[in-house]
């Protein structure tokens, strides 16, 4: 299940496990650190083993694998695509990944401007020049593809790493 | 020993100077000869500084006039950053507030502070009172289906606008109150339903209410029921009218004048032309909501209604009667016709109703009476007739003459005696029809010649084949005339 060789993604969401039966006492959250623990030191494996654009990539379609999971399990999918970011948003400060901001959205173009404030992935990390949140930009665009059906080109244009202080990313119809 | 060049330090010095000045300087020009080292450095930073500090003040002075579509800021400075997060906050409440705007009040907006609280306090506000207005709403539209179902779908907008106003106003569990009726039939509609194509009976009867409907309504009536051909309109109930009596009169003159317009669109359609008898009785009735729990509706009863139902059954077509009830209460005014004794059950003396021809205050409301003469008929027409009781034959056949003839009008002579107002069905079979069999309805309007059993009959449904022999009748006989006034 978990470590069947595949050429095809064999995700299914209940791999995520019972956690309220398996973590009766400690409950569901989990440190900030211990997830970017894993985090980063996967990444630092895959860049030295792979490089830094098969890092990307695999860390990008990774992102989108889950905001598509995401997107089918976690929201209502109800209403339009304003109500989707709308809950979204709620989604995302409830489970502590970020305090999600729609700064525009013409859904009609299929262009947003999504900032993600105190982003679990990037905030309060070291200034280096970089933006590093590639596992976010997949989120956004599997959470997108899932709810509309079309993919988009999402870039990552802001961040904690690049020395700002909230993660901007900017959506575009490919 | 790094020297420095006084020069330098004043162009450093006029930099910040200037800043501090509200004013943007211009980069310092660094020559080419400046040596590789620190002061060269230092030129640099404060140029670099210069550089980024002139977007972000452009930034900020565009932002501060709410233009919050400024080109991306460089730069690394924590102002900058602190200016881009106040940019996408800014674009973030603005996309919020479209969201609200658009109908979605479970916007929230988190993690700003003081604006925060108060911008959620102001849409959670704006939630409770459209939730609010929405359960008024509702409120209202209950209450505007129990007053529909109440009263009727023909219960005009302003009648339902009046008891919504005065809610406490209004007594439904029922009360005495003096009310004038309307009630209107159509003449020799149901001989005339049975003729015609279903279709096309439904067709002349829905246009016909639709005029007199909306004549009524104008005229501020309570269309209490429809049945039929028929309508009672109550003047009085349930909103109470000073002038209930003087309004069922101005209504009853004009429905009359409408049905000229009904018949005009009739003719242009090929159908049947329609006469129309009203009655006006003004009297004591109990109004309430009357009915079952699962089905009420605010009605009146009591024998001012059955005595306009009375009345009514003498009207002939064109006609409005109107009970001595209604002529006290209508006041001076009316212009009055003829003289209608009516008999009723329960009643030891006839009412003595009259004919309402119109009203002085309403001159272009005068109910068009003029029947033409009579023509006697130098070829007498042998006929069958019979009297009807409840629209069902009463009697049987027996033979009579028609010997006189005006338009809706004929001269009967009987076999035996008849009574004013009785209806008659006369069978007749003129030669001209192919002695095809022809069903005519009438109604006696007043007796001719008691000695001769000849009585003036007004025809309330006559079929277009007989209508066709009865004006050539008429046209053959013209030169013959010996005049009858009818």
């Amino acid at each position: 299940m978990f470590r069947e060789e595949r050429d095809e993604s064999q995700f299914k969401w209940n791999m995520l496990g019972d956690i309220k039966e398996g973590r009766p006492n400690l409950g569901p959250m989990v440190h900030v650190s211990v997830y970017r623990l894993m985090q980063y030191t996967l990444r630092d494996i895959l860049i030295r083993d792979s490089g830094v654009a098969e890092a990307d990539r695999i860390f990008f379609e990774a992102g989108k694998k889950a905001g598509e999971q995401f997107c089918e399990n976690m929201l209502t999918q109800n209403g339009d695509i304003n109500g989707m970011l709308t809950e979204l948003e709620r989604a995302m400060r409830e489970l502590g990944i970020g305090i999600l901001r729609i700064e525009s959205a013409v859904p009609e173009k299929g262009a947003f401007v999504i900032t993600v404030a105190e982003d679990l992935d990037c905030s309060g990390i070291p200034v280096c020049s970089e933006e590093i949140c590639i596992y976010d930009e997949g989120f956004i665009a599997g959470l997108l593809l899932a709810y509309t059906g079309k993919d988009f080109h999402v870039k990552e244009v802001d961040c904690w790493g690049s020395g700002g202080r909230i993660c901007r990313f900017r959506v575009d119809p490919k | 020993m790094l020297s420095v060049d006084e020069q330098v330090i004043d162009s450093i010095s006029a930099v910040f100077y200037h800043l501090r000045s509200g004013r943007l300087p211009e980069p310092i020009p660094i020559a080419d000869d400046l040596p590789d080292n620190e002061i060269r450095q230092l030129i640099t930073f404060v140029n670099r500084f210069l550089t980024e500090f002139s977007p972000f003040a452009e930034a900020m002075e565009q932002i501060a006039q709410g233009e919050l579509d400024s080109r991306p800021l460089l730069g690394r400075m924590t102002v900058v950053s602190a200016l881009k997060t106040l940019q996408a906050n800014l674009r973030h409440v603005t996309w919020k507030t479209q969201q609200i705007a658009g109908g979605d009040l479970t916007q929230r907006l988190d993690f700003m502070g003081d604006f925060s609280a108060a911008f959620n306090s102001m849409t959670q506000q704006l939630k409770d009172s459209y939730e609010a207005l929405v359960a008024l709403n509702k409120e209202l539209d209950r209450r505007n289906q129990f007053i529909r179902k109440t009263f009727g779908r023909y219960t005009s907008d302003e009648i339902v606008d009046a008891i919504l106003d005065a809610p406490d106003g209004l007594k439904l569990g029922g009360e005495k109150r003096e009310v004038t009726l309307l009630m209107s039939d159509l003449r020799g509609f149901t001989a005339l339903a049975e003729r015609l194509e279903p279709t096309r009976v439904v067709a002349v009867l829905n246009h016909y209410l639709a005029v007199m409907v909306e004549v009524i309504q104008q005229s501020g009536g309570n269309i209490d029921e429809i049945i039929g051909d028929a309508i009672l309109v109550i003047f009085g109930a349930p909103l109470i009218m000073n002038d209930a009596a003087r309004s069922a009169v101005r209504c009853a003159l004009e429905m009359q004048q409408a049905m000229s317009e009904v018949n005009e669109y009739n003719l242009q359609r090929d159908w049947p032309t329609i006469e129309m008898g009203i009655a006006l009785h003004t009297g004591e009735v109990i109004v309430g909501n009357i009915g079952s729990t699962k089905r009420s509706k605010y009605a009146v009863v009591g024998q001012t209604v059955n005595l306009t139902a009375r009345i009514e059954s003498f009207t002939v077509g064109g006609q409005v009667l109107v009970s001595p009830g209604l002529m006290q209460a209508a006041g001076p005014g009316l212009i009055l016709g003829a003289d209608i004794e009516v008999h009723a059950k329960g009643m030891s003396e006839p009412l003595q109703c009259r004919e309402l021809l119109g009203h002085e205050d309403f001159p272009g409301l005068l109910v068009d009476r003029q029947e033409t003469d009579c023509v006697m008929l130098a070829e007498p027409q042998p006929l069958q007739y019979a009297r009807l009781a409840d629209k069902h034959l009463s009697d049987q056949m027996q033979p009579a003459t028609l010997v006189g003839l005006s338009q809706r009008r004929g001269l009967l002579e009987a076999c035996g005696p008849l009574r004013p107002y009785d209806n008659i069905l006369l069978r007749w079979s003129p030669t001209k029809c192919g002695s095809q069999e022809l069903e005519l309805y009438g109604k006696v309007i007043r007796t001719s010649d008691e000695s001769r059993h000849c009585y003036l009959v007004h025809f309330t449904s006559i079929p277009p084949e007989a209508q066709t022999c009865l004006q050539e009748l008429v046209q053959r006989n013209g030169w013959h005339a010996e005049r009858h006034s009818a």
